[in-house]
């Protein structure tokens, strides 16, 4: 008989494959992963579980943001890691002793990092050296450490689950007590055959059961490479999913220190002919945002914690605007994204009236449509952030009518129910008559239970709050509009067109449809 | 207008009815909607009814009748498991080639009780059904201030 206290362990069971939020939260996050090979993983509900799955970088970070911060499921779409992470070859050392000279930081960088290291006493590169290192190291001090790790005779150190590796210098080499070095890292990235792939039409994502509405593309993106996500977006409608894809640009060169005003004359020249309204682009420039799994202050693009706002609001709000409480916790109000390093001078574009260099969000003066960031403007706010108007690349004078992330995803959430009906409400005979001339026209009772079943879908309490039209069921000037005259192909096939006219905030879409009936 | 209204009266040969997209046929069909529970107020002093309330809208329960073959052809679109849960649009039709087209919808409906009375004379099975309905246009008006609702071409005068 066994004696003494009986132990039971209990552990998390939060983590396992995460059911599938609904479609208006339902978020899929490509981009480069440390450890798994390319391919679709999740949805995830919990970053361990998905860390261990697929390890570290842009991509599952910014999964983990929407998770941690704001408790969706996320998946994560692994692309390769065609352009490896890298060090930069300067090494920033504050060491005294005689490894000085030799100290450099490499490997594979998994992201975009801070490096930083320090020996933590008067130490022989080879001999039992103790450091403590960082990710996200600043000057002011208020970066996150490690605790004291024994490197025992090693020459190197591999920061662990970063891909960084730390050469302390030759053997024999010293390090002072508090000797540090630093180093900024770039984090992997795709290319763009890479989007082509994971876009294809009969490509994991388009053809997986997992339903999502919301596409982040985690790395600096040109407009070239935009296109490839127009394309992306394309072939996953084809597949029957409509979504919407939130991107970001370059961030300013660090060869150079391309200023403000340069950078964003260049993003505005290289975006100024993409048009495409599911495609929100995001000034990529670089702020300060902080993690919500591990608190390190990331010094990188906010594009990331931008989606993961996007996705946890309902489709009809602005995403960080200041009337959602801009870039806080919503629980506890701390701030998530800021526009001052650590040591409080101004990081980041500020397209705010406060701002240096403006113009990316001006959408009817220089014709660029980014969404921007920018400061409060009393000084009890101005140390928050806020979205200035959340737009898509729509089209510069031309015909579009959806301007914004909002409007793009109601718009894509009338299609969405629109089109279900056509599969699920009771029925499918479509009954007409053709003419002397060949033409095929809808009986007034069929046209009307058309008109009946696909307006059912969007009356009522699901679209009140977007449909401003959404109980008009006047058949030839409301909210759907079925065309009286029908395509018979042969096999009798009924193709029927309807148009779709809701009144979004004042503005009067057009979303043509076609049904098939027998 | 080259008709006069007035001297056609539809009948139920004028009438067909689509449950969702599809047209089934029926013996009967009844709905109806009214405002309820409207309460006049009577000033001290005076005996005449004055200001009243806005009231509240309901719709009665429907009912449709159909003969048992019928019903079941209907009811092989409805899912097995809980029909009665599953919410359909009822789109009422009127025809006539003198008289411009009539739709009534019956929007959100759903069929809440089913009866079959058998008897062995030469009368018809025909199942009666119950169903309830979130709301009625009348040729897109309704009696009801509906949210969202146009009030195009709005005429005061009866």
């Amino acid at each position: 008989m066994s004696s003494g206290i009986e132990t039971v362990t209990l552990t998390e069971a939060r983590g396992n494959i995460a059911p599938t939020p609904p479609i208006d939260n339902a978020a899929v996050v490509i981009g480069c992963a440390s450890s798994a090979a390319v391919g679709l993983y999740g949805p995830y509900n919990s970053v361990t579980t998905m860390n261990t799955a697929v390890g570290y970088g842009p991509g599952p970070t910014a999964a983990a943001y929407l998770i941690a911060e704001y408790g969706i499921p996320v998946a994560l779409y692994v692309t390769p890691s065609t352009n490896a992470g890298t060090a930069a070859a300067t090494v920033t050392a504050a060491i005294t002793g005689s490894a000085g000279g030799s100290a450099a930081v490499g490997g594979a960088p998994f992201d975009e990092y801070n490096v930083w290291w320090q020996s933590q006493g008067t130490a022989a590169v080879g001999t039992a050296m103790t450091l403590r290192w960082s990710l996200d190291y600043n000057s002011a001090g208020t970066f996150t450490q490690s605790a004291n790790v024994n490197v025992g005779t090693g020459l190197t150190y591999g920061i662990p689950n970063s891909g960084v590796v730390i050469t302390l210098g030759a053997s024999g080499q010293t390090y002072a007590a508090g000797d540090y070095g630093t180093c900024i890292t770039t984090g992997p990235k795709w290319a763009a055959a890479d989007i082509d792939t994971a876009g294809l039409q009969n490509g994991v994502l388009a053809q997986t059961p997992y339903n999502f509405a919301h596409i982040y593309l985690a790395g600096q993106c040109s407009a070239t490479e935009a296109g490839h996500v127009s394309t992306m977006l394309n072939n996953l409608k084809s597949a029957g999913k409509l979504c919407e894809a939130v991107i970001h640009t370059a961030w300013p060169l660090v060869s150079g220190s391309q200023s403000e005003a340069a950078w964003a004359a260049s993003v505005a020249a290289d975006y100024l002919t993409f048009n495409d309204d599911r495609i929100w682009p995001v000034e990529g420039h670089k702020t300060r945002v902080i993690d919500p799994v591990t608190a390190q202050q990331w010094t990188r693009t906010w594009a990331y914690a931008f989606f993961a706002r996007m996705v946890a609001s309902e489709r009809n709000v602005w995403p960080a605007s200041p009337n959602d409480g801009g870039f806080t916790d919503p629980n506890s109000g701390a701030a998530l994204v800021q526009l001052y390093d650590a040591n409080g001078n101004l990081l980041g574009h500020d397209e705010g009236p406060s701002g240096n260099s403006t113009g990316l969000s001006d959408a009817f003066g220089l014709g660029n449509r980014f969404v921007c960031i920018m400061r409060g403007q009393t000084a009890n706010t101005r140390r928050l952030v806020y979205t200035t108007v959340p737009w898509v690349a729509f089209t510069v004078g031309g015909t579009g009518r959806i301007f914004t992330g909002m409007q793009r995803r109601i718009a894509q959430a009338i299609e969405r129910a629109a089109l279900e009906v056509s599969f699920d409400v009771l029925g499918a005979t479509a009954f007409y008559v053709t003419d002397s001339n060949n033409v095929s026209t809808l009986t007034p009772e069929a046209q009307d239970a058309i008109h009946h079943v696909i307006f059912g879908a969007l009356t009522g309490d699901t679209f009140a709050d977007d449909i401003q039209n959404s109980a008009d069921d006047n058949p030839t000037s409301g909210l759907v509009q079925v065309q009286p005259v029908v395509t018979v192909n042969p096999g009798n096939l009924v193709l029927v067109n309807v148009i779709l006219a809701p009144n979004v905030a004042g503005k009067v879409f057009q979303i043509a449809l076609t049904y098939a009936a027998t | 207008m080259s008709f006069t209204a007035r001297a056609i009266a539809r009948s139920g040969v004028n009438y067909l009815a689509h449950f969702g997209r599809s047209e089934y046929a029926f013996q009967k069909i009844e709905f109806g909607d009214k405002l309820d529970g409207i309460e006049f107020l009577t000033k001290l002093g005076d005996q005449e009814q004055s200001a009243q309330t806005r009231g509240i809208y309901k719709v009665d329960d429907c009912k449709a009748t159909m003969v048992h073959a019928e019903f079941d052809r209907m009811a092989v679109n409805f899912p097995d498991n809980g029909l009665g849960n599953l919410v359909f649009p009822i789109t009422i039709t009127a025809t006539d080639p003198e008289l411009p087209k009539g739709t009534i919808r019956l929007i959100d409906c759903r069929i809440i009780s089913l009866k079959l009375p058998i008897e062995n004379t030469g009368k018809a099975a025909l199942v009666e059904m119950g169903m309830n309905c979130r709301q009625i246009t009348w040729n897109g008006k309704s009696l009801n201030f509906r949210r969202n609702a146009p009030n195009n071409n709005a005429s005061n005068t009866p």
